[in-house]
């Protein structure tokens, strides 16, 4: 334990050597929130509720997208593709701590990190801006972490496993881009999949990328109710074991991979 | 003069051949690009697509007139990335010293500079922008008259113009800061914000700053409410040609810019 404990500390210290990085990373998140919030306000026009979600509850939904996306950014697909090339990986392997623990404990420090950094900071100006994304009920702020909790995991498996890929494959870069785009578009992160046309609903409800965004905002807002909640978190949680058999088995054929290149 | 004119004329052309036969060494990156990014414009336009349905308009734009807006956003920006790419790395160049080539040949910096590299890729950003902006064009009977044509290849000049003169601007400033730091990540988020969206539906005040401060409105928002004939144009002129000044303005600045920092170049120091 203690060995992941100074992995996530290590990965702070190297993130803190950036403060123009943060900086400009807040700009940015900030011209986002901003566009994306003014978009919702002039597409609500003169109406107060639209599909039984009023424009306060969008723009908190906006808000906290962004904020949870800052959470949610994940390194280990990067670690895994640049390990496997520049040889590193053999070197992990032979640390005494499992490398995906190395991986996701490097994850949970940038996950402390940028919650000092980046997150605050944004939940501040959105509260100025906007007045403060207030959870619709005390319950649904904890099924949210909750949720939330399990969002991280799937997202963390999800590119995990793309970045297990490069064991076979070395360059990563269209893959890489079309996964950012699929749970940038397809999670809801942006615009909620309530908005799509029904068919294309059904479909994407069934997918991993639903849990991780759209449906911790959706609680967090009070868009379901408590009977809804707890069968779709039933869905999410299965994706976590889903994800996670997948995860496992995998990451054994890859592990013997491993031993015959390096032989 | 004329000589100087045709011998610049001759090396941009073999600086081309080279950066497509560089660029056709990898058919298969190029290929996974081309294949990979249209995903992300088409997806883009597709959720803005059933926004719109649900809610009737934007900002008092129907869908149609959107697509138009964010298929030529798509096109200029894909143009832009083909052409321009190489300032997004300008602060690495300053830092590494590897304007020092540049220098030791008897042509402008900033000419070798520009048209050392053209990048490939961009093509993939091109036709997402296309088939965006022709389905738009369809969906408000766009009238394909010379005219028109014409109005819209001055945009996409302008516009394309325009974006390269802020890459240009923000990579000089490493002359200055001697940082490898580049803004690309906030220039593209905010010309995708101003862009691909009608500026109406911002605040008055953010509206203002990209109409007169920081002209990113005219790339497209403007030069469309023209072509459109969605009214409220206070000058008699057509806007594309107000894009066009601006695009050429704007630019030539950035190159007294950058001409300016490169006095300030002082290589890598080894």
């Amino acid at each position: 334990m203690k060995a992941y404990l100074f992995a996530a500390k290590l990965r702070i210290q190297t993130a803190l050597a950036y403060r123009f990085d943060i900086l400009s990373t807040i700009f940015v998140q900030c011209i986002v929130m901003f566009a994306i919030s003014f978009f919702w306000i002039a597409a609500y026009g003169g109406d107060d509720s639209v599909l039984d979600v009023s424009r306060k509850s969008m723009l908190t939904y906006t808000t906290i997208s962004i904020l949870m996306g800052n959470m949610l950014t994940m390194n280990v697909q990067h670690r895994i593709v640049d390990s496997v090339k520049n040889g590193n990986v053999a070197v992990d392997m032979l640390k005494p701590v499992s490398i995906y623990g190395l991986y996701l404990a490097e994850d949970i420090g940038d996950f402390v990190l940028s919650v000092c950094q980046k997150v605050i900071p944004l939940f501040v100006i959105s509260t100025i801006m906007f007045g403060l994304p207030k959870p619709s009920s005390a319950i649904s702020l904890i099924l949210f972490l909750i949720s939330f909790v399990f969002a991280y995991f799937i997202n963390w498996l999800l590119a995990a496993l793309l970045g297990m890929c490069a064991f076979q494959t070395l360059s990563m870069g269209a893959m890489m881009a079309v996964k950012s785009y699929i749970i940038k578009l397809l999670s809801g992160s942006i615009i909620p999949l309530w908005f799509f046309p029904h068919e294309l609903q059904v479909v994407l409800e069934l997918l991993p990328f639903v849990s991780i965004y759209q449906l911790p905002l959706g609680i967090y807002i009070g868009k379901y109710t408590l009977d809804d909640i707890l069968p779709r978190m039933g869905i999410q949680l299965s994706w976590v074991l889903i994800l996670l058999i997948i995860f496992n088995t995998v990451q054994k054929k890859m592990a013997d991979r491993v031993l015959i290149q390096g032989g | 003069m004329g000589r100087t004119i045709r011998y610049y004329f001759s090396m941009a052309i073999t600086f081309t051949r080279l950066s497509v036969q560089s660029g056709l060494e990898y058919p298969i990156n190029l290929i996974s690009w081309i294949l990979v990014n249209p995903i992300q414009f088409i997806l883009g336009f597709a959720t803005i697509k059933f926004v719109i349905e649900q809610f009737g308009s934007l900002g008092g734009w129907g869908y149609e007139s959107l697509a138009f807006l964010y298929g030529l956003a798509v096109l200029s920006h894909g143009f832009a990335v083909i052409l321009f790419i190489q300032t997004w790395y300008m602060g690495r160049h300053i830092i590494h010293g590897e304007y020092d080539t540049f220098i030791l040949r008897p042509m402008s910096v900033l000419f070798q500079f520009l048209f050392q590299y053209l990048n490939l890729i961009g093509i993939s950003d091109l036709i997402p922008g296309l088939i965006v902006f022709i389905y738009g064009c369809m969906k408000v009977q766009f009238t394909c008259s010379i005219a028109n044509i014409l109005l819209v290849i001055i945009t996409v000049i302008g516009g394309v113009l325009i974006r390269g003169s802020v890459w240009l601007f923000c990579g000089s400033l490493s002359f200055w800061t001697q940082s490898p730091t580049h803004f690309i990540d906030f220039t593209l988020e905010l010309f995708d914000r101003v862009t691909m969206y009608p500026l109406s539906i911002y605040p008055r005040a953010i509206q203002v700053f990209f109409t007169f401060i920081l002209p990113l409105g005219w790339i497209t928002f403007y030069p469309t409410k023209d072509l459109l004939g969605l009214g409220g144009s206070v000058i008699p002129i057509n806007m594309a040609f107000v894009t066009l000044g601006i695009g050429v303005l704007m630019f030539t600045l950035s190159c007294v810019f950058f001409n300016i920092g490169m006095r300030r170049y002082e290589s890598a120091g080894s």
